[in-house]
């Protein structure tokens, strides 16, 4: 989905979290793609609902469940 | 039948969303699922039903519980109803059991006291709110036809002054979506949000006929996902996220994404009314043919086993033919069932929109690369 040339650049992107010198859009996309990392690869597995490792990732509050 | 799990196998725990007090609330938002409904009885899962539950649920399933309890408005149902259900989760835990409790409310009853007993016993609030004053009173009127924001805030801030952070779902209208650089300012500048959800309003059948008009277009939805993107990324805060945006990003990278609109575990939830009934989810809830059966005269295992059940967990987990040619299928994997046309095995109406964001957010992610590459 995403190019592998692409990859190579999320994959570490903890080092544009706070770099105030990168063009705008880089940490809120920094951001992201570290809470990101902390994901499994399991898209593909559509019957599972998310661990308890997988709420904590998304806020508390959250259980998967839009309505809530 | 293919991928269908019979509850009598070992099975990952299943999430209930438990409306306490059934369609009662102190407010009638005007898109409200219940709002054509009767809100003003007062409706409240009796004892001996909460505790048939709570045996049965706990009996069924090990490892980590969560319970969602929501309404209506589930803080209507009382301090003493939500210590109790404490009292009885902490009576027939099992070992290698843990239980975390999620409450979503409207906030405008929170005071100290329910603030105090969430802080104190560890629940997780989620609060409904639809962005500044203008959006949110639009449609989110108590029965006196008055806007709630004001008493929400002071919720909101009432949570705070314990030591809780909400989360937040905010509902997106047709009329809304002319709000929209507004309410994203109110969420993350004024109010100092880091991260909220937003549900778009679709009313599928057309049976709020307050609403008519009001659902959402793929045209609408798309453009609004749009701007926020583009706000997210101009406000450039690492810690700032949109449960929407997350979802997308997660696709485009090949993660599993948060939300069940997103990632196909419809089959993992199930609905509990007060008086017993079993749906699976608060938004397909009196769906007569999504009836899984009742817990008032039938066991929980009986109903989770159950014909309908099986047979919806199957069509959740069968996907429209016109995914198959999609590239974001299993990022998708054809969204809400309860915005899936003509049905739960139905093509999910918004698939323009998914396609269209996820285009314009890999975009995005390429710039980022580039940008990179340039700085190195």
């Amino acid at each position: 989905m995403l190019n592998n040339s692409v990859k190579e650049v999320v994959e570490q992107p903890e080092h544009n979290l706070h770099n105030t010198s990168r063009p705008i859009g880089s940490r809120a996309i920094a951001g992201a793609l570290v809470r990101m990392s902390t994901i499994s690869n399991c898209s593909h597995e559509p019957q599972r609902i998310p661990s308890p490792i997988g709420w904590q990732e998304w806020r508390d509050w959250n259980n998967g469940h839009a309505d809530s | 039948m293919a991928g269908l799990v019979s509850l009598t196998l070992p099975l990952e725990v299943m999430i209930p969303i438990i409306k306490v007090v059934g369609d009662f609330c102190n407010l009638r938002c005007r898109y409200c699922f219940y709002n054509t409904r009767d809100q003003l009885t007062r409706t409240v899962m009796s004892d001996e039903l909460l505790e048939k539950f709570l045996v049965e649920y706990m009996e069924l399933f090990s490892g980590h519980l969560s319970f969602i309890w929501h309404g209506g408005e589930p803080l209507l149902a009382g301090l003493p109803f939500f210590r109790r259900v404490l009292e009885l989760q902490r009576k027939y835990l099992k070992e290698g059991q843990t239980i975390k409790n999620v409450i979503q409310t409207n906030a405008t009853l929170v005071d100290d006291k329910w603030a105090e007993f969430f802080k104190i016993n560890d629940f997780k609030v989620g609060v409904s709110l639809d962005g500044d004053k203008e959006s949110h009173d639009h449609f989110r009127l108590n029965h006196g036809n008055s806007g709630s924001f004001d008493h929400v805030v002071r919720g909101i801030e009432i949570l705070r002054k314990h030591g809780i952070e909400p989360g937040m779902i905010q509902t997106l209208t047709h009329d809304n979506t002319a709000h929209v650089r507004e309410d994203f300012n109110f969420f993350v500048n004024i109010l100092g949000m880091k991260q909220w959800g937003v549900n778009d309003f679709f009313d599928t059948n057309a049976v709020n006929q307050a609403m008519l008009g009001q659902s959402i277009t793929n045209e609408e939805l798309t453009s609004f996902l749009k701007t926020y993107i583009d706000m997210w990324i101009a406000q450039d805060d690492g810690a700032v996220q949109v449960r929407e945006i997350e979802n997308f990003m997660a696709g485009i990278l090949g993660k599993r994404a948060p939300s069940c609109i997103f990632n196909g575990t419809c089959s993992g939830y199930f609905c509990l009314g007060h008086d017993g009934k079993v749906y699976p989810c608060d938004r397909l809830f009196n769906r007569a043919e999504l009836l899984f059966g009742d817990l008032s005269s039938q066991p929980l295992s009986e109903i989770l086993n159950g014909s309908v059940r099986l047979k919806y967990a199957e069509d959740v987990s069968t996907l429209h033919p016109d995914c198959a040619s999609c590239e974001w299928q299993r990022a998708c994997h054809n969204g809400c069932t309860a915005n899936r046309v003509g049905g739960v095995s139905g093509k999910y109406y918004f698939c323009e929109t998914r396609k269209a964001t996820f285009g314009y957010l890999k975009d995005k992610l390429n710039e980022y690369k580039q940008q990179e590459k340039g700085g190195d």
